[in-house]
C-alpha cells in the first residue's frame, strides 16, 4: 500500500485496479494532452461529473506546449490552473486509494512518479431537515446532515468566530471514518481536548457506523448505568453546549453529534425552555423531574405498595384496588411485567415500521388489545392506568429512554418481591452508580452532588438572560474530584 | 486518591448517627425529660474527647497511612484494628435493619434475604467509593430533611405538655445509661480519622465537619426526643420503634399511613452507610488487594450478619457497648492523638538538627 507510484501509467492503474480487487466502481479515464499520456481515476458517484469536466477536462485540453514533458503536465495540473479549491499531490498507491475513498479525482501522468488529487466530491447526501428527535416549537429548525462538511458549516454558522475550532482526525481501521473534533478555544480546556484526541485514536474499531461506536471511548466507566457523553442532532443545542466549554465530535454520515461531558441534569432541559419565560421553563422542567421518576419507579412502587404495603393507600384506593384485581387471573406482578413486557414490543414495533403504519399499531396496541383485555377481565383497570402514565411520561424524556426502560423492569422485580425494602435497596444503588460516573473529571450528578452554587442557575430554575449573561459557567468550573462541594 | 469536601464529610457522619437512632428499639431505654439534659452533657463530652484529634489534625492526610513507610507491620495492625471495628458496625446496623424489617414489616422479606441483599449493595456501593458515597449522601440526606418536613406539615399528632416530667433523683440510673449509651454511639470519631485521608485539602475540613456534626447531631436528637416525649409520652416505652410511631400520625388524603415511607428512606440510608462501614473497612488496599479485600468484607459481614440475627446478639448490650466504646477510644482518640504528636515531635526534631 505505501509503495510508490510508478512512472508508468499503465503499471500505476494496473495496481490501483489491484488494490480495489477490481472493483467495479472503480473508473478510469485515459486521454492524451500536449502529447502524454494521463488518467483520470475516480469512484462512482463519489465526484461530480459536471464538476469535473468544467475543472479539469476542459482545461487540460486547453493545455498546450510543444515537446511537452511529464513534469511539464504536473506542474501545470498543481501550479499554474485554478482547477479546484482542494488539490493535493499522491506519491503512493495509498494515497490514491485515501483520496479516491474520500470523493477525489486523481490524475495520473505517464512518465511521472506523482499523481494529482482535485477535491470534485459530489456524492448525493439528504439535504438539511428538521430534527426528528430533539423537536421544537420555538428557535432553530435545522438539524444536522449525514455531510460532515454541512454539519460543520452549521455549527459554524452559528458561532462566526475563528475560536470555534474543527480538528478533522480519522478512526476506524477500514472504514477510515472522518471525525471533526468541535470546541471553542479558551472555553474547553486543552487538557480535555488533547484527552479527547488521545481517547479517539485509541479505537480500534473497523468500520464507526455511529455515535454509539465512540461513546465507550470517550467515557469509560464500564459499570455505568447512565452514558457520561450526549447526542445531538441540533446545531444551535451544540454550539450552546461548546459554549460551556464541552467537546463534541461530528462523525461523517451521521447526522448525530456526541458531546461530552454529559450532565444528568441536562436530559430535563429543552431547546424551547429558553424560548420562553423562566417560570414556564421552570414548571416545564419540573414536570420532566416528575415524568422521569414515575417513568422509572412508579410501577415498581405501585406493586410494592399494593402487594407488600397495602396499608399505605388510603381506604377508598385500597378497596377500588382490591374489588378491580379480584377479577383478574394472573398475581399482580406478572400481570404487570405481561402488560409491560407488551408497552415495550408495540413501542418497538411503532418505532421501526413506516410512520403511517407505525399509527395502526398505537390504535391496535393501545386501544383495542388494551381495552380487550380489561374487558375481558385478564388486566385490570388500575394497572392498565398506571402503565399509560409510565408510558406518557417516559416519552418525555427521550434521551433516557434506554435507563427508564431498564430502571422499570428492575423496579418491577424489587417491588414485586421485596417491597419498598427492594425499591429503596435498587434506588440507592442506582442513585450511588449516578453518582460515581464521571467523564472528562466532571462528576454526573453535578451541579447538584457534587453541589456549584453559581451553576444552579440552569438547574431547575433557569434565570433570565440578563443574569446569564454575566458569569456564563463551564463544565470545568463546575465542582469535581478534589473540589467537592 | 478520592476526595471529599468538608461539608460532604458531615453528611455522611450524620447520616450514621441518624441510621443509628432511626432503628432504636423501645426496649433499650425507657424514654424521658431527662434525656434532654443528657444529651447535651453528652454532647459536650464528644465535643471534649474529639479536641485533641481535631487540635492536631492536618486536613486531607492519612494519620495511619503515615506509618506504612517506616512502620509496616504497626500500619497494618492499626488498619486490621479499624477494620474490624468498622465490620462490628456494619455488622449491627445490617442486624438491625433485618430485625426492624421482621418486626414491623412480617412478611415482606426474610430476615436473611435482609442481611443478603444488604450487604451485597452496600459491598457494590463501597467498591463504587467513597465519592460516589458523598455524593449520593447528599441526595440521601435532603430526601430525609423533606420526609421530615412532608411528616410534621400533615402530621395529627398532638402535643401534651404534661407528659414533660421533672427531672427527679430517681432518674439518675437512666442518666447514666443514656449518657453510656449516647457515648457508645460516638463512632463517629474513628471515622473521622480514617476519612480525613480523603478530605481535600483545607485544613479546617475535618473541624467544620466536627462542629456542624456536633452541633446538627444536638439539635436533631433534642427536638426528636422532645417530640417523642410530647406526643407519645410514655407510650413511646411500648411502641417497638418509637420513632416509627412518632411518623405514624402524618397522613393524608392518598397516604393513610407514612410507616413504609419511613421505612423505604430508613433502608436507603442503611444502605449508603454500611457502604461506607465497608469501605473504610477496605481502606487502604489497592489493585488486586482491594478487590480481594472487598470480596472478603462482603463475605464477612454476610456471614457475620446471618449469625448475629440468628444468634440474636445484641449490639446494645453491657459488652457491645464496651466493645464501642473502647474503640471510640482507642481509635478516635488515643491511636491518632499519639500518632499526631509523634509526627510533630519528628518535625521538631528535624527542625532543631
Amino acid at each position: 500500500m505505501n509503495e510508490n507510484l510508478s512512472p508508468s501509467l499503465e503499471r500505476s492503474i494496473a495496481k490501483v485496479r489491484e488494490l480495489f480487487g477490481g472493483s467495479d466502481d472503480l473508473n478510469i479515464v485515459r486521454f492524451e494532452t500536449a502529447g502524454i499520456k494521463c488518467a483520470v481515476l475516480t469512484l462512482e458517484g463519489m465526484t461530480s461529473s459536471a464538476d469535473l469536466s468544467k475543472m479539469l477536462f476542459s482545461p487540460l485540453m486547453d493545455f498546450k506546449k510543444i515537446l511537452a514533458q511529464p513534469q511539464d503536465v504536473y506542474s501545470f495540473l498543481m501550479r499554474k490552473g485554478i482547477f479546484s479549491t482542494e488539490s493535493k499531490h499522491v506519491r503512493t498507491y495509498s494515497d490514491v486509494s485515501e483520496r479516491l475513498c474520500s470523493g477525489f479525482a486523481v490524475v495520473l501522468i505517464d512518465g511521472e512518479k506523482r499523481g494529482v488529487a482535485f477535491g470534485a466530491q459530489g456524492f448525493k447526501t439528504r439535504s438539511i431537515s428538521e430534527p426528528s428527535t430533539e423537536n421544537n416549537l420555538k428557535g432553530c429548525m435545522e438539524a444536522f446532515s449525514d455531510n460532515l462538511k454541512t454539519s460543520m458549516s452549521l455549527v459554524r454558522r452559528r458561532i462566526k468566530s475563528p475560536l470555534l475550532r474543527f480538528e478533522t482526525m480519522k478512526a476506524g481501521k477500514i472504514s477510515q471514518t472522518e471525525l471533526a473534533i468541535a470546541y471553542i478555544s479558551g472555553k474547553a480546556p486543552e487538557r480535555l481536548v488533547n484527552e479527547v484526541k488521545s481517547r479517539l485514536r485509541k479505537i480500534r474499531l473497523d468500520i464507526i457506523s455511529g455515535t454509539g461506536c465512540l461513546e465507550p471511548f470517550l467515557s469509560p466507566n464500564p459499570g455505568s448505568f447512565f452514558s457520561g457523553c450526549s447526542t445531538t442532532e441540533r446545531p444551535d443545542v451544540l454550539a450552546a453546549k461548546i459554549n460551556e466549554g464541552r467537546i463534541a465530535v461530528l462523525i461523517d454520515g451521521v447526522p448525530f453529534a456526541v458531546v461530552c461531558p454529559a450532565l444528568f441534569m441536562e436530559n430535563f432541559q429543552a431547546v424551547d425552555d429558553y424560548e420562553e419565560k423562566p417560570y414556564f421553563a421552570f414548571l416545564q422542567r419540573l414536570l420532566r423531574y416528575l415524568s422521569f421518576l414515575a417513568a422509572g419507579f412508579l410501577p415498581g412502587f405501585y406493586l410494592a405498595a399494593t402487594i407488600h404495603h397495602p396499608e399505605i393507600l388510603a381506604k377508598t384506593i385500597m378497596t377500588n384496588l382490591i374489588t378491580s384485581e379480584e377479577d383478574t387471573p394472573f398475581p399482580l406482578m406478572l400481570e404487570m411485567v405481561i402488560v409491560v413486557v407488551l408497552f415495550e414490543i408495540m413501542r418497538e414495533a411503532g418505532l421501526r415500521l413506516p410512520k403511517a403504519v407505525g399509527g395502526a399499531v398505537s390504535i391496535v396496541g393501545g386501544l383495542v388489545i388494551g381495552d380487550a383485555a380489561v374487558t375481558s377481565g385478564l388486566i385490570s383497570s388500575p394497572l392498565l392506568i398506571i402503565i399509560g402514565i409510565t408510558a406518557t411520561c417516559s416519552f418525555v424524556l427521550p434521551s433516557l429512554n434506554p435507563q427508564l426502560t431498564a430502571l422499570r423492569f428492575i423496579g418491577i422485580f424489587a417491588g414485586g418481591l421485596w417491597g419498598f425494602f427492594g425499591m429503596a435497596v435498587f434506588s440507592l444503588v442506582i442513585l450511588v452508580n449516578a453518582a460515581a460516573g464521571d467523564c472528562l473529571s466532571v462528576p454526573y450528578l453535578s451541579p447538584a452532588a457534587p453541589f456549584t452554587m453559581k451553576a444552579t442557575r440552569d438547574l431547575l430554575w433557569r434565570v433570565g438572560y440578563r443574569k446569564m449573561q454575566k458569569n456564563r459557567v463551564t463544565v470545568e468550573s463546575l465542582n469535581g474530584s478534589g473540589r467537592e462541594s | 486518591m478520592a476526595k471529599i469536601s468538608s461539608g460532604q464529610m458531615f453528611i455522611l457522619l450524620i447520616l450514621a448517627r441518624i441510621m443509628h437512632t432511626m432503628v432504636f428499639h423501645s426496649a433499650e431505654f425507657s424514654v424521658g425529660s431527662f434525656m434532654l439534659p443528657t444529651l447535651l452533657v453528652t454532647t459536650l463530652i464528644e465535643a471534649a474527647l474529639s479536641l485533641p484529634v481535631l487540635i492536631l489534625i492536618d486536613g486531607g492526610s492519612d494519620i495511619t497511612g503515615e506509618l506504612s513507610h517506616g512502620y509496616k507491620w504497626l500500619y497494618i495492625l492499626l488498619r486490621a484494628l479499624y477494620s474490624l471495628y468498622f465490620l462490628y458496625i456494619a455488622t449491627g446496623t445490617i442486624k438491625y435493619i433485618a430485625e426492624f424489617m421482621q418486626d414491623e414489616f412480617e412478611g415482606v422479606i426474610n430476615p436473611i434475604a435482609v442481611v443478603l441483599v444488604l450487604t451485597v449493595a452496600a459491598s457494590y456501593c463501597a467498591h463504587l467509593g467513597i465519592e460516589a458515597l458523598a455524593r449520593a449522601g447528599t441526595v440521601v440526606f435532603w430526601i430525609f430533611i423533606a420526609l421530615f418536613v412532608s411528616m410534621a406539615a400533615v402530621s395529627e399528632g398532638t402535643f401534651n405538655p404534661s407528659n414533660l416530667t421533672p427531672i427527679t433523683g430517681s432518674d439518675f440510673p437512666a442518666i447514666l445509661d443514656y449518657a453510656v449509651r449516647d457515648l457508645s454511639s460516638s463512632w463517629w470519631l474513628p471515622m473521622l480519622v480514617v476519612l480525613d485521608g480523603h478530605l481535600n485539602g483545607s485544613k479546617d475540613g475535618a473541624r467544620k465537619a466536627a462542629g456542624g456534626y456536633l452541633v446538627t447531631k444536638l439539635v436533631m436528637l433534642e427536638l426528636l426526643t422532645l417530640l417523642l416525649i410530647l406526643v407519645l409520652g410514655k407510650f413511646a416505652d411500648i411502641l417497638g420503634y418509637p420513632l416509627l410511631a412518632l411518623g405514624a400520625y402524618a397522613r393524608t388524603v392518598f397516604v393513610r399511613s407514612f410507616n413504609a415511607v419511613n421505612m423505604f428512606v430508613w433502608c436507603m440510608n442503611a444502605v449508603l452507610v454500611s457502604g461506607v462501614y465497608l469501605f473504610i473497612a477496605t481502606d487502604g488496599l489497592k489493585g488486586k488487594k482491594r478487590t480481594a479485600g472487598e470480596i472478603s468484607v462482603m463475605l464477612i459481614t454476610a456471614i457475620a450478619g446471618i449469625f448475629a440475627y440468628r444468634a440474636n446478639l445484641d449490639f446494645n448490650d453491657e459488652s457491645a457497648m464496651v466493645i464501642k466504646t473502647a474503640g471510640i477510644l482507642l481509635l478516635g482518640v488515643v491511636l491518632p492523638t499519639t500518632l499526631m504528636i509523634e509526627k510533630e515531635v519528628r518535625k521538631c526534631v528535624s527542625l532543631l538538627r
